[in-house]
């Protein structure tokens, strides 16, 4: 027993002096231990996410036949107008090149998509966020907006070789910047999440509201991507603003609660919009991308 | 000898200390100890709050935030001083210290490995690393939001924004003073992210994509912090300059929002942000209204002097808004018509122009040019933009400052004067030549003509000197300069209500009190010799030693409007402001004399020297002046013309004053005229709608 | 052989229940609380594996938890490194089986207290502290975390034990 007692003061003396090494230790190696045990437990996580899509294709291979045919004929319909849309949106498409190169208008961010089913969601007081089950194999990269349809879902914090995790836009680390439906001219507020309590849905706040600002009457105000970030592209829905818009302590800035457009406690699939060159941010936080910094300067 | 050794014999060796020696060491001791643990005792219990106190002031400090300030609004309520959000970056000094550091250390190593280094000054190592590292930080704010999302070969043209700012590199100094004085506070990298150095204000859509950039793309949670404050705009920038004033920095907070009652506030150190002080016009005069409360925080320190955590804080309170009088129509429209009258070398010409309501004394327009751009300043007033102003002779606002002979203007008052002391009466014809003779020299009529037969009435429509002349030599100086006192055109005006401050302090800041209505023991005052009749000629047609404003001229317009003697203007908008004016009794003419006068100024303006401002369907009465002056030692001509509309139901009085050149022919009418006109059809328009 | 590596067998055979209780967390996600076991996981386990085969076990459960949420790295971990050494190193306070499970809810309780401080701590910047606000949720999160522990426990520290008879640790 005694021997026991003696071996723990040591222990808790090596803990401690491994602590402090710990702390001092480069952070590579810190980030090398996560991602280890990050990679440990992708394919657990992919197998489960697999495990339930295949539960799901059984309950539909349970469906009639009848059901199956009205469900093929609906798709079907919108499949027709939304071509003919798509044909809509190749000409406006070549005006707005046309015009842009007129104008010599920055060009907004091209995208490219990749389709990822959610795996898990992992919520709490600090953090809202979800695991999609797509990662670097598939071209993500950290930074990465994720929609769906034309509705934000939140920002790829971190990616693992086949997993990606997600930040929502409720998250208290998710930064975005946004119009106001109703506010002309448009200016820009500041989204970010906030913390959640238990047993509510996450909101985000709505802050940097102009003081003459007045949601459209009769309606819930969307709250808007700016695609001036060149994170988002532009008009994705944050949003709606909730229960109208306060006044600050101070008394000169308004701010909101908004509520995200899309239920994130349900969503099953989701976009990640991969830009086609890597943005600024991008290439700061990389740490091999530091000689296009110096080129920059 | 002996003795001293065996002195006591009870003593034993190993005991060298008598009894005695014992217990008064004992009680010695005692004493010490009773000393000691009464001082801690008293410590303790007695003095404890203090020392509590003095650790807490030693352990913590106030930060104080300015307030935003109030907005102003013109009569309708339109905004025309504003509060915009202004984007600032800043650097968190504590946490990037171990960044400085390492630069630091980096940096001495460099100097020890150069052997041309004799002597490393380490200071100056320390403050370069700090340099270093806060430039790098610089670099990579301006990388993310420079770099374009394009494909990269184009990504150097695309770039709007100006590349050589001074936000591109920390100053040396404005860092040294950061780091001794507030070294607590963020260090601010840049001022203002959305309009990059205010000369090159890029376009709203530039500025939302600066900050957008900055949000969304650079890391968060390191030291570089992105925070919002309130900072003015005049989003009409140059109108009404000269009343709405500028701001500049101070440390000089206005008070705070509540003071603690449970902290001893005084004795706590105290850090300030640079907040803003109105430093002219309303924002001078006005500022403990528009300024609000300062908010405040209370952290505890490190031993360093940063701020470590905040246990306290109580926000900031926006000032009071302010309603002015002016009209922004009329204002623009007169600021519009007052650039257009340029001189030979197509400058504008400086000038003044004043609109009142004529019942309520409201002032609905109160231009003023040379002018300037307040939202230049309203970051920092550099010398450059300070010194072109300065050059111009812009900073004066000639409506209130400026001092001026009146010229023919003057001769209402002459001829009220004449009225009065039956001198003259309405009907009375006199005969007026080409000049007239005063002692030995000739006062000549203005364009050299005749104008032969000339009543009250006619004498106004043509501005004839001579009548002036002739009646005002038979009134003399005195009786003159009576006159004009009566009509207070030597009297300080803009005084502040009482209801709203001080009322020693003026409405508009430094309105000059060097008015100058001449007399004889003026003359004799300034050492110019005895008065003469030639004074009182020169005197009688508003020349000489006369120096009024143009705000004390629409008033004198208000007040004939009125049937008064005087009319106190105010800039402040008040809708249930009673039309009384101080001081102001009736003129004291019959409503033959009076009617002379008015019909005098009415055909002033259908056929007299006013022609130039007629406007189809609005009756207008007024009377033009142009007087010399002497503009750097050579002589010049100002164009004045004051009056008021309509004719028959004065609502509005004006005065417009122009300071020509000698070169080109600036007479009252011709050039002051369009001014007035540019007025009054602004105030029309805002009539139509009502 | 088989005992070296006993508690990394240990580790995976525990994984599955780590993995249910994320599952769990994320089909009820709107609740905003995390299912959090991994504390009471390393209580069984403690009793029977040697010191440093108890701590690595631990550190291992730490790791995986931090692994995929953006917790301050280590902090978990090293807590529980620090639970395992003093339960491995003092077994009698975990004599019977009433002292086992108020055991578990303590080193459950402890660990769910720690990361969640240690996010207030790193989150300071985003979320502003309320004192209210963030007892309220640490209540919420730290009964969900007993409850768990009272409910799960004996089946967990049960199917420990047996996989650990498997391995033969004494």
């Amino acid at each position: 027993m005694d021997n026991n007692r003696q071996g723990a003061k040591a222990s808790i003396i090596a803990l401690i002096v491994f602590i402090g090494l710990w702390i001092t230790l480069p952070s590579t190696i810190r980030r090398l231990n996560k991602e280890a045990f990050s990679e440990f437990q992708a394919p657990a996580i992919q197998l489960l996410s697999k495990s339930r899509d295949l539960a799901r294709y059984w309950e539909l291979r349970s469906r009639s036949t009848e059901d199956l045919i009205a469900a093929g004929r609906d798709l079907a319909r919108i499949n027709a107008t939304l071509e003919l849309k798509l044909h809509a949106m190749e000409d406006i498409r070549k005006e707005n090149l046309r015009l842009r190169e007129m104008l010599r208008y920055p060009n907004s961010t091209e995208y490219l998509t990749v389709v990822a089913r959610v795996a898990t969601r992992d919520t709490s007081t600090w953090w809202q966020r979800m695991l999609i089950r797509k990662g670097r194999n598939d071209g993500i990269r950290p930074g990465c907006p994720v929609v769906f349809g034309n509705r934000v879902v939140g920002r790829v914090t971190t990616v693992h070789l086949n997993i990606s995790e997600v930040e929502l836009v409720t998250s208290p680390a998710f930064r975005c910047t946004a119009f106001l439906e109703g506010d002309d001219p448009p200016r820009i507020v500041h989204v970010s999440g906030v913390a959640s309590n238990p047993f509510t849905t996450g909101r985000a706040k709505v802050s940097i509201i102009q003081a003459d600002y007045t949601p459209p009457a009769g309606q819930v105000a969307k709250v808007i991507t700016t695609g001036l970030g060149g994170v988002f592209p532009t008009g994705l829905i944050l949003g709606t603003l909730e229960g109208g818009v306060t006044q600050t302590a101070q008394g000169n800035l308004k701010e909101a609660y908004m509520v995200p457009s899309k239920n994130l406690d349900t969503i099953e699939e989701v976009s990640v919009l991969v830009p086609k060159y890597p943005t600024a941010g991008e290439i700061l936080m990389s740490p091999t991308d530091r000689i296009k910094l110096e080129e920059f300067k | 000898m002996k003795n001293l050794f065996n002195e006591s014999p009870h003593s034993t060796p190993s005991d060298p200390l008598s009894r005695v020696r014992i217990n008064f060491l004992f009680i010695f001791f005692i004493a010490g100890f009773i000393y000691i643990t009464a001082g801690l005792a008293y410590r303790q219990l007695v003095q404890a709050n203090e020392i509590m106190v003095q650790s807490d002031n030693q352990i913590k400090r106030v930060v104080i935030r300015p307030p935003a300030r109030g907005k102003i609004y013109d009569r309708h309520g339109y905004t025309i001083v504003d509060n915009r959000v202004r984007w600032s970056v800043k650097a968190d000094i504590l946490s990037l210290q171990p960044e400085f550091r390492q630069e630091y250390l980096s940096l001495i190593r460099k100097a020890k490995s150069d052997p041309t280094v004799l002597k490393i000054n380490y200071d100056a190592l320390g403050e370069q690393a700090r340099l270093n590292v806060l430039n790098g930080w610089l670099d990579k704010i301006w990388f993310v939001i420079d770099a374009n999302t394009d494909k990269p070969k184009r990504s150097k043209t695309a770039s709007k924004l100006p590349t050589n700012r001074d936000e591109r590199t920390v100053n040396r100094l404005a860092l040294r003073k950061h780091l001794t004085e507030s070294r607590a506070l963020k260090f601010i990298l840049i001022t203002d992210l959305a309009f990059p150095g205010s000369e090159n204000a890029s376009d709203p859509d530039e500025a939302n994509r600066t900050v957008a950039r900055f949000i969304e793309q650079f890391p968060q949670g390191g030291p570089i912090s992105l925070e919002s404050d309130m900072v003015r705009s005049y989003p009409y920038s140059t109108m009404a300059a000269h009343v709405l004033g500028y701001i500049r920095d101070s440390t000089d907070l206005p008070p705070n929002v509540d003071d603690f009652t449970d902290l001893n506030f005084d004795n706590l150190q105290k850090l300030r942000y640079t907040g803003k002080r109105g430093a002219a016009g309303i924002e001078q005069t006005f500022d403990p209204i528009l300024s609000g409360a300062s908010g405040w925080e209370l952290w505890t320190k490190t031993s360093s002097g940063y701020n470590k955590e905040l246990l306290r804080s109580s926000e900031p309170r926006q000032g009071s808004s302010i309603n002015l009088s002016l009209d922004i129509n009329i204002q623009l429209a007169a600021e519009e018509a007052l650039r257009a009258i340029k001189d030979s070398t197509d400058n504008p010409l400086p000038g003044a122009a004043v609109m009142l309501d004529v019942n309520t004394g409201e002032i609905l327009a109160m231009a003023s040019q040379p002018t300037f751009d307040p939202n230049q300043l309203v970051n920092r007033i550099t010398n450059k933009y300070y010194n072109e102003i300065e050059n111009q002779g812009g900073w004066l606002n000639r409506a209130t400052q400026g001092q001026y002979a009146p010229g023919s203007t003057f001769k209402i008052i002459t001829a009220i004067a004449g009225m009065r002391n039956h001198v003259i009466d309405w009907d009375d014809i006199l005969e007026c030549g080409t000049s007239f003779r005063v002692g030995n020299r000739d006062f000549p009529e203005h364009g050299g003509e005749a104008f032969g037969s000339v009543d009250v009435e006619k004498m106004l429509t043509i501005s004839s000197n001579v009548w002036n002349y002739r009646v005002g030599l038979k009134l003399g100086p005195d009786l003159l300069a009576k006159e004009a006192r009566r009509f207070g055109l030597d009297a300080p005006l803009l005084r502040m209500p009482p209801s709203l401050s001080n009322p020693s302090t003026t409405e508009l800041p430094y309105p000059t009190n060097r008015l100058v209505i001449p007399d004889p023991a003026y003359k004799l005052r300034i050492g110019a010799g005895p008065w003469n009749a030639g004074d009182t000629a020169n005197m009688s047609i508003g020349q000489g030693y006369t120096l009024t404003t143009p705000l004390h001229m629409a008033c004198l317009a208000a007040s004939v409007a009125r049937n008064e003697t005087r009319t106190t203007p105010t800039i402040i908008h008040d809708p249930n402001r009673d039309g009384r004016h101080e001081g102001a009794t009736s003129i004291g003419l019959n409503k033959d004399q009076l009617e002379a006068i008015r019909s005098g100024m009415k055909r002033c303006v259908e056929e007299g020297t006013a022609r130039s401002m007629q406007i189809e369907g609005l009756t207008i009465a007024a009377k033009t002046g142009t007087s010399e002056y002497f503009k750097n030692g050579e002589k010049a001509h100002l164009a004045w013309v004051i009056g008021y509309a309509p004719a028959d139901n004065p609502a509005v009085a004006f005065a417009v004053l122009i300071e020509g050149q000698l070169d080109t022919s600036t007479w009252g009418g011709k050039t002051a005229g369009p001014v007035a006109k540019a007025m009054l059809e602004g105030w029309l328009q805002e009539n139509d709608k009502d | 052989m088989t005992l070296t590596w006993a508690w990394l067998i240990l580790f995976l055979a525990t994984y599955p229940w780590l993995i249910a209780a994320d599952l769990l967390s994320s089909s009820l996600s709107s609740w905003n609380l995390v299912f959090y076991i991994s504390g009471l996981v390393i209580v069984a386990p403690c009793r029977r594996l040697r010191r440093w085969q108890a701590i690595l076990f631990s550190a291992f459960i730490g790791f995986t938890f931090e692994a995929l949420r953006p917790i301050p790295h280590g902090s978990l971990a090293f807590c529980l490194i620090f639970l395992a050494i003093i339960l491995s190193s003092f077994p009698e306070l975990l004599r019977d089986k009433a002292r086992l499970r108020q055991g578990a809810i303590l080193v459950n309780a402890i660990s769910c207290f720690i990361w969640y401080l240690a996010m207030s701590i790193s989150m300071r910047e985003e979320i502003p502290f309320q004192f209210s606000s963030f007892l309220y949720n640490l209540t919420l999160q730290l009964l969900l975390s007993a409850t768990l522990t009272l409910l799960l426990f004996n089946t967990i520290s049960v199917y420990q034990n047996r996989v650990m008879d498997k391995l033969r640790i004494p």
